[in-house]
This record gives structure tokens, C-alpha cells and sequence, in this order.
């Protein structure tokens, strides 16, 4: 066996990936799931792809302050997310 | 301790980004190793075919711990020399001989594998592509005869070992 290698059976799809994208990037996940990770993106360009544009959209969004919303924008999403931590 | 690495174009780390220092220059860790997180990662031979990048370098690595089988994390490395060998030319040279390794007698759906092996094999160079065409001959081997994912794996290790004389270099 290659060592240290994910079998078929534990690999992680690009499903699963989209799934646990955020805990890869914020650095919460434990290593051997980081492995997995990085494992499939090794073979997957798809999903360096998709790891790029949410990088690059967290760069983008992270750069917005209050102030740059409009009134009804900043409403909007208030209510978005009153909503959503009431579900 | 001696080990391998692949990196993007530039010596750049293909995961976290970092450009290495030049050959003999040391990369210090900012943080306590950890596997996948901190510290400088290298592979021993054995796990070649399922990180493989642009440039392949024999490295040094200084408090060096084999955290999970095949892949070493320590406090420290450096870069010794470049493995010349390992180009676009021998990136499809593993990529045929992975895919033909799995043609024999496949039938279902380890011959479609095996097949999309192929076929992407004609057009893999010394990047992720060659990783996918290993990565789907081993599937193939796989779906031939269940378990045979890592012995499979292990074939390709020891192909690569072998053309770049890897073995030898450590």
C-alpha cells in the first residue's frame, strides 16, 4: 500500500469538500480530514478552482465596510440574517 | 533527514503557497508542527504519486517526524537539488505506464477507468494531470479487483522510484 493514502472507501468527494470548504479555510479541521482535503485536491482541479474563487471572494467581500452599503443593501441583509438565526 | 517534495513552478508550495528559499537557504516553521497545518512537510518516496506538482526536489528536513505514513513534517527544511529528471516528458511517460499497467484484462467499469486513463494520459505533463491519470488507474485496479487501490498505488511509487532514481538519491 501507498502509505498515508485515503482508501476508495474514506476519500472525500467534491461534494464533501463544498461542504467542509469553510473549516479548511479558517484552519478547524483536524489534520487527517485536512489530509483528505488536500489529498483530493491534489488530482481535482475543479476543486482548486472553486477553493480559488471563494478565497478571492472572501479577499473581495472582506475588503466592505458598512458604510459602503446602501441603506436598503444593509437592511436586506440584517434581515437575511435575522432569519437565519431563527431557523 | 532526506526526503521529497513536489512544488508549483517558482518552488512554490502547492497548498499553502510559500515560496521556498533557494536550494541550501532553510524554511523555517513560524509554528509547532502539525500535520497538514505548520511546519515544512516532505514525502518519502512511497507517497510520490498522490502529491505530484511541476518540480520535484530532494530536500532536507531538520526534526523531521513521519506524522502519517509517507509523509514527513518538521521544524525546518531546505532544498538540496532539483530532480532533473522529472519534466512534461516523464510526467507522461508515468502516465502511460500507470495506465497501461491497468489495461489487462479490465472489463466494466475498471475498463472505462482504465480507459479515461488512457486516453488522459496522452496529454498529462508534470502537474495535477498526472496525478488524475494515477488516480484513475488505481481506481481502475480498484473496480478490476476490489482492494487493489493501494497495491496499485504502490506499483506507481515504485515505477517512479525506479525512472527517477529516487531510491538512490536518499
Amino acid at each position: 500500500m501507498t502509505r498515508g493514502e485515503t482508501t476508495p472507501s474514506n476519500e472525500l468527494t467534491c461534494r464533501e469538500l463544498v461542504e467542509v470548504v469553510t473549516e479548511y479555510l479558517e484552519g478547524t479541521m483536524e489534520p487527517e480530514d485536512r489530509l483528505r482535503f488536500e489529498e483530493h485536491l491534489a488530482f481535482c482541479t475543479w476543486c482548486v478552482d472553486y477553493l480559488d474563487q471563494v478565497r478571492e471572494t472572501i479577499r473581495v467581500t472582506g475588503a466592505l465596510k458598512e458604510e459602503h452599503l446602501t441603506p436598503k443593501t444593509r437592511d436586506d441583509l440584517l434581515k437575511v440574517f435575522r432569519n437565519w438565526k431563527s431557523v | 533527514m532526506e526526503a521529497f517534495k513536489f512544488l508549483r513552478p517558482g518552488r512554490v508550495a502547492p497548498f499553502t503557497g510559500v515560496r521556498w528559499p533557494a536550494a541550501g537557504d532553510w524554511l523555517e516553521a513560524e509554528q509547532p508542527v502539525e500535520l497538514c497545518r505548520s511546519g515544512v512537510h516532505a514525502l518519502l518516496p512511497e507517497a510520490l504519486p498522490v502529491w505530484i506538482a511541476e518540480e520535484l526536489w530532494r530536500v532536507e528536513l531538520d526534526g523531521a517526524e513521519e506524522l502519517v505514513p509517507g509523509i514527513l513534517v518538521g521544524s525546518r527544511g531546505r532544498l538540496l537539488a532539483r530532480v532533473e529528471d522529472w519534466n512534461d516528458a516523464t510526467a507522461r511517460e508515468f502516465a502511460r505506464a500507470c495506465a497501461a499497467h491497468v489495461q489487462v484484462g479490465t472489463a466494466g467499469r475498471a475498463a472505462e477507468y482504465a480507459g479515461d486513463a488512457a486516453t488522459s494520459a496522452e496529454t498529462a505533463t508534470a502537474d495535477a494531470s498526472a496525478t488524475t491519470v494515477a488516480y484513475m488507474a488505481a481506481h481502475a485496479a480498484e473496480a478490476a479487483s476490489p482492494g487493489s487501490f493501494a497495491e496499485e498505488r504502490s506499483w506507481q511509487a515504485r515505477w517512479l522510484a525506479g525512472r527517477l532514481a529516487l531510491d538512490a538519491a536518499i
